[in-house]
């Protein structure tokens, strides 16, 4: 026994040692590939982008912030699928590709109406080695792989500059932060689409067209990530973009999608029809049902979507004289505000249901999940959904004037 | 194969068992070595001084003196020492000058009708405080070393010993390895007798027992075993008692060789028996029901049994309030863990575990490791290496070289290794920290090392599963320990509920009712309560 101790010993360390068939990788081996972006090429194939930092000591060199290019590198393959790509980019990348770290997917807006997204991305779902945090965006107007070049003149991490704009998402309901853990979770069920915000040029800036001249030109006719704007979002039947809605919608759908909304509202002052006040949101809460009205066993009679939502404000700012705390005034901005937005969300339902005939809301996650007789007898859900009567109800509370202490002259 | 196997774990198990039911039962006094036979001390002076001339010969240190008493009866005294070990003017104002005078008066013992010479100059000459009188010649030699004067009396069977011992010894002072910002500074000393006092001055109490015997062929070196009677365990005491009694060796120079001897599981790398400098400490491990041995010229004093959880329990804790102690507990189990698995984690995360790494930590140590030419488990084990290095140098130093030696191993080799690029700067990190936070833990500071590059290679080779694996093996380990019978890792497993009141974190006192459970364990005679109104206390009155 004394005697085959050792000896075991050094079976268990040769084992290890001498086959190399570990995990061992050091970091140095790894192209760390911080974004990816996808496109339709010319050839009609699968252009993927991957968009690969490059480690260079950070700060040593004076540090000004200026984040150039040599941060990152991009290196862009044509190819079937995603899989292909990363397998074409062993053969011009020193290192290996590692995709356990993309913080950012963006997918151009040609590609997202061609495409079923769930079949792009399913590599992503698979793969081990893949980071479900990572956000995802649809490009429109400019290209991914412009985007993969760009660079941020803020953030010391390119890369960042975009992932913090959408965590921003919150305080501006005018857009939504999508991670590829979201779009993973929808479209599991009919009834259950997805939605992704849009990326593109500010506007009033133009993408570049012209050709570059240099390097040095073309370094500087890159965009800016300061260029880009993401807001609005992208609507997706069974996995295919079917269209889009712009930031005021976004904040529609997002009020009924979704609890804790906040933006600003403006609308007419009462006391002076030609000023403004402005209404800030500062949460709000939405309860999706579906109520069986009639007896019929026919879902198209029986079922009406049902949405409340609560919210409530404060007064942010105000045009004109005039005191708008009163309790008179209060109930009429509260009932103006409450019709507005009812009104904003019945147009964006009805473009879901007319226009996109796709069903962004679950509501057929909620079918599914309470009426399952009514389920079982319905064979297109999203052609049901968008010809079923809507009953919306919004109520809006203003919680306070806003003022720090109230003006010298009371306005 | 596998019943084979069973067969030796069941032997070694019914060993075990065995051994110490043995241990336990075994009654006082069966521990004594077969006493040899008592010799008597002859009467004639001259036999006595040729026997201890021949024994200490070439002992120069060794000194007779020879006085004669009484007028009429004339009899030899004979005075026997160490010259360095005695106090001369013990010697001389308590022995010598009244046997001297002695001549001149004119009653004497014969006369006075005493029943002997010795109890007479016991009774009204000798005028030292400790005296005694012996039969037995073997004691002799053990007396003279211990630094007595023996006095033989011509025609009587009878010495008497006074005890004059007295030498240099270290002032007791603040001892260097636990030093405390609150608390009592001083510290054991390398005698015996002083550290006895020590530990008597805070427990006043004769339940405070100290039990002499002599170990080492060679040495002869004094040991206690200390205890207080009416907590500790009997079994425990009997235990130690047996250990130590079985201990053959020739050398005791220090209580290390003791400990050695004496602790279970010897080739265990954990230390199951305790040592500190501190007489506070020991008197507080004594009241909660351990023994403490000391070992004549050692300062360290060792304690038994020795739970895991006192590596992290400092006298500090106990004189600083329950809220900062506390903290320190929580924080001396999290150094603890950094400075086992810190390198580990590092190599697993960098080699493996790439993608729970943030982005922006994963850039920034790509980039410090570029350009590197060894591995990362090279790296650490390098700079560990380095470490333990500077350290050791830094401990055998001359303290006048200390200065340099520090400026070379933290500014050469940190900054320069780095810049010249043959280590990452993330590396020095860890090393500053493993090595800075492997001191918190001053009793499992020595075994940290060995632990640390066992879970580095784990790590290397599999990663955050041999991390943990690794990790679950030290623990398994940890598990099977005992010390003196007492699991190991007590209070955790197994849990008493009980005494986690002074585990990661410490209760106030009015709220430490009992003495710890881990040491009484499931004795029902054990005397547990250490609060008079304790059992009060229970019913609503709140303790005092």
């Amino acid at each position: 026994m004394r005697r085959r101790i050792p000896v075991i010993g050094l079976l268990i360390f040769l084992l290890l040692t001498i086959p190399g068939c570990w995990d061992n990788k050091d970091i140095t081996q790894i192209s760390i590939v911080s974004a990816m972006g996808l496109d339709k090429s010319e050839n009609d194939k699968l252009e993927v982008t991957f968009r690969v930092s490059k480690p260079v000591q950070g700060q040593a060199g004076g540090g000004k912030g200026s984040t150039d290019l040599k941060s990152s590198t991009m290196i862009s393959l044509e190819a079937d699928t995603i899989p292909d790509a990363v397998t074409e980019a062993y053969s011009s990348l020193s290192r290996k590709i590692f995709l356990a770290q993309i913080q950012l997917i963006v997918i151009s807006e040609e590609l997202a109406r061609q495409e079923n997204i769930r079949d792009l991305l399913d590599f992503l779902e698979r793969n081990r080695e893949s980071n479900i945090q990572a956000r995802v965006l649809i490009a429109r107007g400019i290209k991914p792989k412009e985007i993969m070049a760009s660079q941020s003149e803020l953030e010391y991490l390119s890369i960042y500059h975009l992932i913090n704009v959408f965590k921003q998402s919150e305080d501006v309901s005018f857009m939504r932060d999508v991670a590829l853990f979201d779009i993973f979770r929808k479209n599991v069920a009919e009834g259950d689409e997805a939605y992704i915000s849009i990326v593109q040029l500010f506007q009033g800036r133009e993408g570049q067209s012209s050709q570059p001249d240099s390097a040095e030109e073309h370094e500087k006719q890159l965009p800016k990530m300061e260029d880009l704007s993401i807001g609005g979002i992208a609507v997706f039947n069974q996995g295919i973009m079917v269209g889009s809605f712009d930031t005021v919608q976004t904040r529609a759908v997002l009020l009924v999608d979704e609890n804790e909304q906040r933006g600003m509202i403006s609308l007419a002052n009462p006391l002076a029809p030609d000023k403004f006040v402005n209404v800030k949101m500062i949460g709000s809460q939405s309860t999706k049902s579906v109520k069986i009205v009639n007896n019929t066993n026919d879902p198209s009679e029986d079922l009406l979507l049902s949405v409340k939502i609560k919210a409530e404000g404060i007064i942010n700012y105000q045009q004109g004289t005039g005191d708008l705390t009163t309790p008179d005034m209060i109930k009429l901005i509260e009932g103006q505000i409450a019709e507005h937005l009812r009104y904003e969300i019945q147009s964006v339902i009805a473009i879901t249901q007319k226009d996109f005939k796709t069903d962004i809301f679950e509501f057929g996650r909620i079918v599914h999940k309470h009426h399952l007789n009514y389920w079982r007898n319905i064979e297109d859900w999203n052609a049901l959904y968008s010809e079923l009567p809507v009953d919306i109800e919004v109520q809006f509370k203003l919680k306070g004037s806003g003022y720090v202490s109230k003006p010298m002259e009371l306005r | 194969m596998l019943r084979k196997l069973y067969r030796t774990l069941n032997y070694l198990r019914i060993k075990k068992a065995d051994h110490y039911t043995s241990n336990r039962n075994a009654g006082p006094g069966s521990n004594q070595k077969p006493k040899r036979a008592a010799e008597k001390i002859s009467s004639n002076i001259d036999r006595i001084k040729g026997r201890l001339e021949g024994e200490f010969q070439n002992c120069s240190d060794f000194a007779l003196r020879e006085i004669v008493i009484g007028s009429r009866s004339k009899r030899r005294v004979l005075l026997a020492y160490l010259k360095g070990m005695v106090n001369k003017d013990e010697l001389n104002g308590h022995i010598v000058q009244p046997l001297l005078q002695e001549i001149r008066s004119p009653g004497y013992a014969d006369e006075a009708g005493y029943r002997s010479v010795s109890d007479y100059l016991q009774e009204h000459i000798i005028t030292t405080c400790e005296l005694e009188q012996k039969n037995d010649f073997s004691e002799i030699t053990g007396a003279i070393f211990a630094g007595d004067t023996v006095i033989f009396i011509e025609g009587e069977n009878t010495a008497l010993v006074a005890g004059t011992g007295d030498w240099a010894e270290r002032s007791i002072d603040e001892p260097d390895t636990e030093t405390v910002v609150r608390g009592p500074r001083e510290g054991f000393i390398e005698s015996l007798g002083t550290n006895v006092t020590l530990l008597r001055r805070k427990i006043k109490n004769p339940n405070l027992k100290f039990e002499k015997m002599v170990l080492g062929k060679q040495t002869r070196t004094e040991i206690c075993i200390c205890y207080m009677h009416n907590i500790a365990d009997p079994n425990l005491v009997q235990m130690v008692r047996n250990r130590l009694a079985s201990i053959d060796t020739d050398t005791i120079l220090e209580s290390g060789y003791l400990e050695e001897f004496i602790q279970d599981d010897p080739v265990s790398l954990f230390p199951k028996i305790g040592n500190s400098e501190k007489p506070d400490k020991v008197a507080a491990k004594l009241l909660e029901g351990r023994v403490a041995i000391l070992c004549d010229g050692s300062p360290f004093v060792l304690t038994a049994p020795f739970l895991f959880i006192e590596s992290f329990q400092a006298s500090e804790d106990y004189y600083s309030g329950f809220y900062s102690a506390s903290i320190l507990r929580t924080l001396r189990f999290i150094s603890f863990f950094i400075s086992l698995a810190l390198p580990g984690l590092y190599v697993a995360f960098i080699t493996f575990h790439q993608e729970i790494i943030p982005y922006s930590l994963l850039l920034s140590l790509s980039a410090s490791r570029e350009g590197v030419p060894i591995s990362p488990f090279l790296e650490v084990a390098s700079m560990g290496l380095t470490f333990e290095i500077l350290r050791e140098a830094g401990v055998r130093l001359p303290r006048a070289v200390g200065q340099a030696v520090s400026i070379v191993g933290a500014l050469v080799l940190g900054e320069s290794a780095v810049r010249a690029g043959f280590i990452s700067n993330p590396i020095v990190i860890i090393t500053a920290l493993t090595a800075i936070s492997s001191f918190v833990v001053t009793p499992l500071a020595g075994i940290l090392p060995v632990l640390r590059i066992f879970l580095l290679i784990c790590s290397n080779v599999l990663g955050l599963l041999g991390l943990t694996l690794g990790m679950a093996f030290i623990l398994i380990h940890l598990c099977s320990l005992q010390s003196f019978t007492y699991p190991y890792l007590a209070t955790f497993a197994p849990m008493h509920a009980s005494d986690l009141q002074d585990s990661l974190i410490r209760v106030p006192f009015w709220r430490m009712n009992k003495r710890p459970k881990s040491l009484t364990q499931d004795n029902p005679g054990a005397n547990r309560t250490r609060m008079a109104n304790a059992t009060k206390s229970k019913n609503g009155s709140a303790g005092e």
